[in-house]
């Protein structure tokens, strides 16, 4: 089997948690992710789904170098991105991008489009300042936005053009894989579609890798090649997009389906309904974390974790039922 | 025929500023009855939480005002109300359940306090007998051991608790109409699916009017007896829940219930609506819609299509609707 362009391995990232006056003591810490693994090939899409605290976001900002892994390892194109030296570190930062969440606080109001999508390009060298403007409105015209927008302030757009302008942005510099931690969701119904069907556009001509960040699972089937479920910190269930579609094993995951799937009012069916909610990171139950809100749950579950393990070919689950 | 609760007709809502004048609600007409969930549907800036506003005659002034219509609460225009009266049917005979749980609760006071305050201010129950009642509110919207929780702080519950809190608040005095302004937009998906089943089993149980706005048709699907969809400050389409999910038929919806990704599907292209909303300093003569339609017809550039009734509840604004004519 070939390298996958990104490869995670065992990631932790714990955050401590510390009491006294100067804060020494630590007391405690929030396992945010815990022994995460997984890989991305080259123009495949990964995506990591999960409610808030399933740590998805902190495994974002581990693989652009944002926070620093407490153990385990992360691989971009065969290097390990914890010990890089300084010019592959300028080739890392080039090749791994990010689109964020929200439009209206990811793009400078001070700067002009022109500015905002030419800074990665000058920081970089990557074209003479004769070509940066050409080069300003080829992004433009890739990501459908007109050309004359250069000139523009970010306000003077709407939700949808400045996901635009920020995807433009995160193009720059030609990379190989982006980060979209939640590319869709802080914009209007009818414009997700536009962009949806923008990103996956950019993928098939430009055979970009994407990691894509959601809760939405309607939209992350629609995207993905391989959807990874995550349950406070660690992944419940990972398979192919079909595959978890028609086929959901872990009981977490059947009841995010339930949630997400469009309710036909003329088919009424069961829904599940999960009690409770996500338990805090800080002191997570013991044995199956997801065990105090399972409507499956057996006597074991309590003290034993089950393991992530295959139970049907490329199909794999972490739960006592399988 | 159930008897109607809530009967907007024409409500108009512009709000002057200084680049011209905002119509934010250009004419909305409905109405509710008990026991009946209405959905208003739309995106944002369609005008659907002005026209929750301008029920409760809460339109933020002095740019904002109520330019004409009317609102029916059980027969009385709340438009002629004084001010005064409408503080006595705020919060008791019409409450409202916002967005964000966060900001809707007061971080200083606990929860027995915020929920025995509607309580305390509105109704004539005795002083001894309201934190009683405010217990049993907790109770209704299935918070564990009320009355420990009673003197709980909002910081020390999750975002869904305090959602539920919001929501035991505003049905303290049993109030003949709800409104719920994107109630679990800032909640996570399964704490979602757990309050719209709460808000289910409670109007169930109460007969309460509601009014449920939001974005999302998934929430619509699941709650929602009835269902207006709202573009550019106008009702385009209202319609029973299945029709509108099976039988649409005013292109916008159409194309908004197309443009969603669908299990199963597989990786194939989403339909898009192509374009932004309008700006409504500025709408397009005749129809709005029309700038983005699929189906536009000359007749669309030049005049608004009045309101028509295609038969059980079903009716639509759009030029392509009518007997033998459908958009799909």
């Amino acid at each position: 089997m070939n390298e996958p362009l990104l490869r995670v391995q065992g990631l932790r990232k714990h955050f401590p948690v510390t009491e006294g006056v100067i804060r020494l003591k630590e007391v405690g810490s929030v396992k945010a992710v815990d022994g995460l693994t997984f890989g991305i090939s080259k123009a495949e899409t990964v995506s990591l789904v999960g409610e808030s605290g399933c740590g998805k976001s902190t495994t974002a900002k581990c693989v652009l170098r944002v926070e620093k892994p407490t153990s385990g390892s992360i691989h971009f194109g065969g290097k390990d991105i914890a010990r890089l030296s300084t010019p592959e570190r300028k080739w890392f930062s080039r090749s791994v991008q990010a689109v964020f969440q929200d439009p209206f606080s990811s793009l400078n109001p001070r700067m002009r489009v022109k500015h905002i999508i030419g800074e990665p390009l000058v920081v970089h060298n990557s074209v003479s300042r004769r070509l940066l403007d050409a080069r300003v409105s080829d992004l433009l015209q890739m990501v459908g936005l007109p050309t004359d927008a250069a000139e523009y302030f970010p306000h003077e757009f709407s939700g949808g053009q400045r996901q635009r302008i920020a995807i433009a942005r995160a193009l720059a510099l030609n990379p190989e894989l982006i980060v979209l931690d939640e590319p869709v969701s802080a914009l209007d119904v009818s414009v997700r579609a536009q962009v949806t069907n923008l990103l996956q556009d950019l993928q098939q001509e430009l055979g970009l890798s994407y990691l894509l960040i959601a809760h939405d699972l309607a939209m992350v089937q629609h995207m993905s090649d391989t959807i990874y479920v995550m349950y406070l910190g660690k992944i419940v269930e990972a398979t192919r997009s079909e595959e978890l579609y028609g086929n959901p094993l872990h009981p977490y995951t059947k009841a995010l389906l339930s949630a997400a799937l469009p309710y036909d009012p003329a088919h009424p069916r069961d829904e599940i309904i999960l009690g409770g909610e996500v338990p805090s990171p800080l002191n997570p139950p013991t044995g199956c974390s997801f065990h105090t809100r399972c409507p499956s749950a057996m006597a074991h579950c309590a003290h034993t974790e089950p393991p992530l393990k295959e139970v049907a070919p490329g199909h794999q689950a972490a739960c006592h039922l399988y | 025929m159930t008897e109607t609760v809530l009967r907007v007709e024409d409500v108009k809502t512009h709000f002057v500023t200084g680049s011209g004048v905002v119509k934010a609600v250009d004419g909305v007409s409905f109405s509710v009855g008990k026991g009946e969930t209405l959905g208003i549907v739309g995106e944002s800036g369609c005008g659907k939480s002005m026209t929750a506003l301008s029920i409760l005659r809460m339109v933020p002034a002095p740019a904002g005002r109520i330019v004409g219509g009317k609102v029916f609460l059980c027969g009385e225009d709340l438009l002629q109300k004084s001010e005064k009266e409408m503080q006595t049917i705020r919060g008791s005979r019409i409450s409202m359940i916002l967005q964000d749980p966060m900001t809707s609760l007061d971080p200083l006071f606990t929860i027995g306090d915020q929920v025995a305050e509607p309580i305390r201010t509105h109704s004539k129950t005795h002083a001894l007998n309201v934190l009683a009642r405010a217990t049993e509110m907790l109770r209704l919207v299935k918070i564990p051991s009320p009355s420990a929780r009673m003197s709980s702080y909002p910081h020390q519950m999750s975002g869904g608790m305090r959602q539920r809190i919001v929501a035991a608040i505003a049905l303290a005095c049993e109030p003949e109409l709800l409104i719920a302004d994107e109630p679990t937009t800032s909640l996570d998906v399964t704490t979602q699916a757990q309050l719209i089943a709460l808000l289910k089993d409670i109007q169930q149980k109460l007969g309460v009017a509601m009014i449920v706005i939001t974005h999302d048709f998934g929430v619509i699907s699941r709650i929602c007896h009835r269902v207006a969809v709202m573009y550019a400050g106008r009702i385009v389409e209202t319609a029973d829940v299945q029709t509108v999910f099976g039988a649409p038929s005013h292109p916008y919806t159409i194309a908004l219930l197309k443009s969603l990704p669908r299990f199963g599907a597989g990786l194939e292209r989403l339909h898009t609506i192509g374009g932004q909303p309008p700006d409504l300093r500025d709408l397009p003569k005749g129809c709005s819609f029309a700038p983005r339609c699929a189906h536009v017809m000359d007749i669309c550039t030049t005049e608004f299509p009045s309101q028509r009734d295609i038969g059980a509840g079903h009716t639509v604004c759009c030029h392509l609707a009518g007997p033998g004519r459908s958009a799909q």
